[in-house]
């Protein structure tokens, strides 16, 4: 089940009018789609109000999803078109390309970075979040810091992961996940989770 | 645990069709969503990605429970409908001329039975032999006029129009002669 077929699922479901279906989509693409839109807005503010009208427009549009890209090449393009209205309503000039495809757009890492500068407790809650992980992942064993590493910053697949590891998938499977748990008990007293939640 | 690791291949896209089933479903729960959060949150820090407000997840959320609900009606197109699409329209296309080619061949084969019964398809009679029959019976001038030129007349070969022509026979002393 690839990460398209996910994002397949989930579209499905919201077309069929499940909301939370399409919430699990904002969360999974909305720094992804923060980090493209800081490419023609520089204020972070501004850059949140039209990522958060591109999400509404795409929940509007979503009957006319029909798969044949991806849904964030789909989202990417929304993303642009909103930025530009924006723009130009502003009076502001609009960028008239984007200097990269939507194609490239899954990949680009070397936007601006936002940053959240909201409000002072936000950019706090930033910076706690941003401490909190980086030393969680000091600590964790070798094993478990490659292996998420190797996810997260690399990209690669598991199978690719297990290859450099010299590992099975499960193996590698099993690692990610006690990485990202680990680090998750530690934020969620931050965000206000409850650490106690058991499945 | 189980299902927090599952979510965690979940968003890998490295879950088997089976353990998918129903995973979905689990993220509806306030448990999964708030692990499909914060999974999300860890990999966006550890790339560098700053962050939105702590809430825009929740933003968003509350300015869509304002929009009303979307239904699509029309199933998505899966892959290898394209295909089956193509598939049929080649389908059509030769039972089509498959259709035509049969009719073409029974007439053909009819018209040649008729012919080798000797018996010929019945036809109407050409009009040349009844336009004859009436120049036959004209009046001596014009009837030589006609004669001599119905040959050339326009009427006498009227392609196309032999079915609404009547056939018509008169008792002709000179001609039986």
């Amino acid at each position: 089940m690839s990460d398209r077929e996910i994002d397949q699922q989930l579209v499905e479901r919201a077309q069929k009018g499940d909301k939370r279906a399409f919430d699990m989509l904002v969360v999974k693409y909305q720094r992804k789609l923060g980090r493209l839109l800081s490419r023609f807005i520089r204020d972070a503010a501004e850059v949140e109000d039209v990522a958060q009208e591109a999400f509404i427009k795409a929940y509007r549009a979503l009957p006319s999803f029909r798969g044949d890209s991806a849904f964030y090449t789909w989202l990417y393009r929304i993303g642009i078109n909103t930025a530009k209205n924006y723009l130009v309503a502003r009076g502001r000039r609009a960028p008239t390309s984007t200097g990269f495809d939507s194609e490239e757009a899954e990949g680009f890492e070397d936007a601006e970075l936002l940053r959240d500068v909201n409000t002072p407790e936000a950019e706090l809650m930033s910076k706690q979040i941003g401490n909190v992980v980086n030393e969680t992942m000091a600590e964790l064993p070798e094993e478990l810091r490659m292996a998420i590493t190797l996810r997260e910053i690399e990209g690669l697949s598991y199978e690719d992961i297990s290859t450099i590891m010299n590992c099975p998938i499960g193996t590698v499977r099993s690692r990610i996940f006690r990485a990202r748990e680990t680090i998750a008990e530690r934020l969620r007293p931050l965000l206000g989770t409850s650490k106690d939640k058991r499945w | 645990m189980v299902e927090r690791e599952r979510i965690s291949a979940l968003m890998d896209g490295e879950l088997t069709d089976d353990e998918f089933a129903g995973r979905i479903q689990q993220l509806r729960t306030e448990e999964g969503a708030e692990d499909w959060r914060t999974y999300h949150l860890i990999g966006d820090v550890l790339r560098g990605d700053s962050m939105f407000s702590s809430g825009f997840a929740q933003k968003v959320q509350a300015a869509l429970a304002s929009e009303p609900t979307v239904l699509a009606p029309a199933p998505l197109r899966k892959p290898g409908h394209a295909f089956q699409r193509y598939a049929m329209a080649a389908a059509a296309s030769v039972a089509g001329i498959a259709v035509v080619g049969w009719f073409a061949l029974v007439n053909h084969e009819a018209g040649k039975v008729d012919v080798a019964d000797g018996n010929p398809p019945a036809t109407v009679a050409p009009p040349v032999a009844s336009s004859r029959a009436a120049i036959a019976q004209g009046d001596g001038a014009v009837g030589e006029y006609l004669r001599a030129h119905q040959e050339v007349s326009p009427t006498a070969e009227l392609h196309g129009l032999a079915a609404y022509i009547r056939t018509v026979s008169t008792q002709d002393d000179a001609d039986g002669q």
